[in-house]
């Protein structure tokens, strides 16, 4: 038996932990050294962390204070943000990453995916694809780094990411992002579909509930973020994470 | 008591180091084996491609000295992910042979139709116990558990110590006298794999 995992996802922004609302309008919410060592204490099947500025500034990854996070994380460590060659990758791998997540670098050439996958195994290899509705309602891959929607099918998009090694998938809803409305479900499912790899779905959780929903609708993972740092109806900064009961009701 | 970490230029060895260093077990690298070396117990970490893995061991020059350490002075060995599958005689991932100190072949994850489920096998998974061993020799809580990361495995047999599934049962973790092998990641399984780590280096 086995219990899908549930994981935190966090945004950086000048080495500093923050949360946005549809990808705008970002937060402040911590110093992300603590934040991990908070989750840690509370025993959390995975974490995420994105720098969610980097790429657009055209940052590197600062592997040391990365490796500095990754020092405090006893378990799976995933980390994303400013990544585009197999050299960052392997750098990251060296200094405490499990797995890295790739996104804008991948958006239009898969080379990186393939050598990395080659040299480090899939198992690392994590793409991040980002999907938002356009002004007519067409669900598209976004480019968070162009802040413009892609020409790209989704299903053919996932497709060619799988085939060219990645060994996960993280399906990121920008419509539902910090609004705790709960995940897209109808893409969940569409993507599932065609999915071969693990999928972790991110976007829109504010409820256990919605986890649940999340599986159901065929992910193998969820994962959120305000849901894990905001309390209440004010959103006070909150971390907090479920018990191992409640997740035992994941159980497949 | 001096835990030495085997680096042959492959896997997070920082994890598996930070982990030692939070249970305070004395550790290092080790790159080469001579007169000087001290280390009481051995960990042969792997990630990725079993072939990929088990090439730079044999270039790193490691091997020769390491069966010495383990099978005239006996020193404990504890291989993890493909380190542990490493220990077996083959995988269908790669024509390469094993080190084969353990009898049988690595294979991959293989699900009938109605069962298909997404590979790499990549979770937290409950295990149970198949024999009386020193690594984890019984449960502490109902919800111990341990991440695996894999897409091949070995499958039950004589030396099987623990099982764990994943659409039907396979071989988590394996002990033969001193060598053992676990498919899962104890440096990435929070105080569960720190009890474990705790218990190697403990025999």
């Amino acid at each position: 038996m086995f219990r899908p995992r549930v994981i935190p996802t966090l945004l950086l922004e000048d080495n500093q932990l923050v949360k946005t609302e549809k990808f705008k309008s970002p937060t402040y919410v911590g110093d992300p050294v603590n934040a991990i060592k908070v989750f840690n204490d509370k025993g959390v099947d995975e974490i995420v962390v994105l720098d969610i500025t980097a790429s657009i500034e055209g940052r590197k990854p600062d592997i040391e204070f990365i490796s500095h996070m990754c020092g405090e994380a006893f378990m799976p460590f995933s980390y994303g943000g400013g990544i585009t060659t197999v050299k960052e990758i392997k750098q990251l791998i060296k200094g405490g990453v499990e797995k890295v997540v790739l996104n804008a670098s991948i958006q239009n050439d898969l080379n990186l995916v393939k050598d990395a996958a080659k040299e480090i195994g899939s198992q690392s290899i994590v793409a991040c694809v980002d999907i938002k509705s356009n002004w007519l309602g067409k669900q598209m891959v976004y480019s968070h780094q162009s802040g413009k929607s892609l020409k790209i099918d989704i299903v053919r998009h996932i497709e060619a990411l799988q085939n060219a090694g990645c060994g996960e998938i993280i399906l990121q809803s920008v419509d539902l992002d910090g609004t705790m409305k709960g995940y897209d479900l109808n893409l969940i499912e569409k993507v599932s579909k065609v999915c071969t790899v693990p999928l972790v779905v991110l976007g829109g959780v504010g409820n256990f509930s919605h986890l649940e929903e999340g599986i159901e609708a065929g992910a193998s993972a969820a994962s959120a973020g305000s849901f894990f740092v905001f309390h209440g109806k004010h959103k006070a900064v909150l971390i907090t994470y479920p018990t191992q009961e409640e997740l035992a009701k994941l159980n497949s | 008591m001096k835990v030495g970490v085997l680096d042959y230029g492959v896997g997070n060895l920082l994890s598996v180091q930070n982990m030692l260093n939070k249970i305070g077990v004395r550790n290092e690298l080790v790159s080469t084996i001579d007169d000087n070396f001290d280390c009481t117990h051995l960990i042969l970490p792997g990630v990725g491609h079993f072939e990929h893995c088990m090439s730079e061991f044999e270039k790193s020059g490691l091997r020769s000295p390491m069966e010495s350490l383990v099978f005239e002075k006996k020193l404990p060995l504890l291989g993890i992910c493909v380190g542990h599958q490493m220990l077996y005689e083959g995988s269908e991932e790669g024509d390469i042979r094993g080190l084969g100190y353990i009898p049988g072949k690595v294979v991959k994850f293989d699900f009938e139709l109605e069962e298909n489920l997404r590979v790499p096998h990549m979770n937290w998974s409950y295990v149970n116990i198949e024999k009386e061993n020193p690594l984890y020799p019984e449960k502490v809580t109902e919800y111990d558990r341990f991440y695996f990361v894999h897409s091949y495995h070995s499958q039950i047999n004589q030396y099987s110590i623990l099982s764990a599934e994943y659409g039907y049962n396979f071989c988590a973790a394996v002990q033969k006298e001193n060598i053992f092998g676990v498919q899962f990641h104890p440096e990435k399984s929070h105080n569960y794999g720190m009890q474990l780590l705790k218990n190697f280096s403990n025999i």
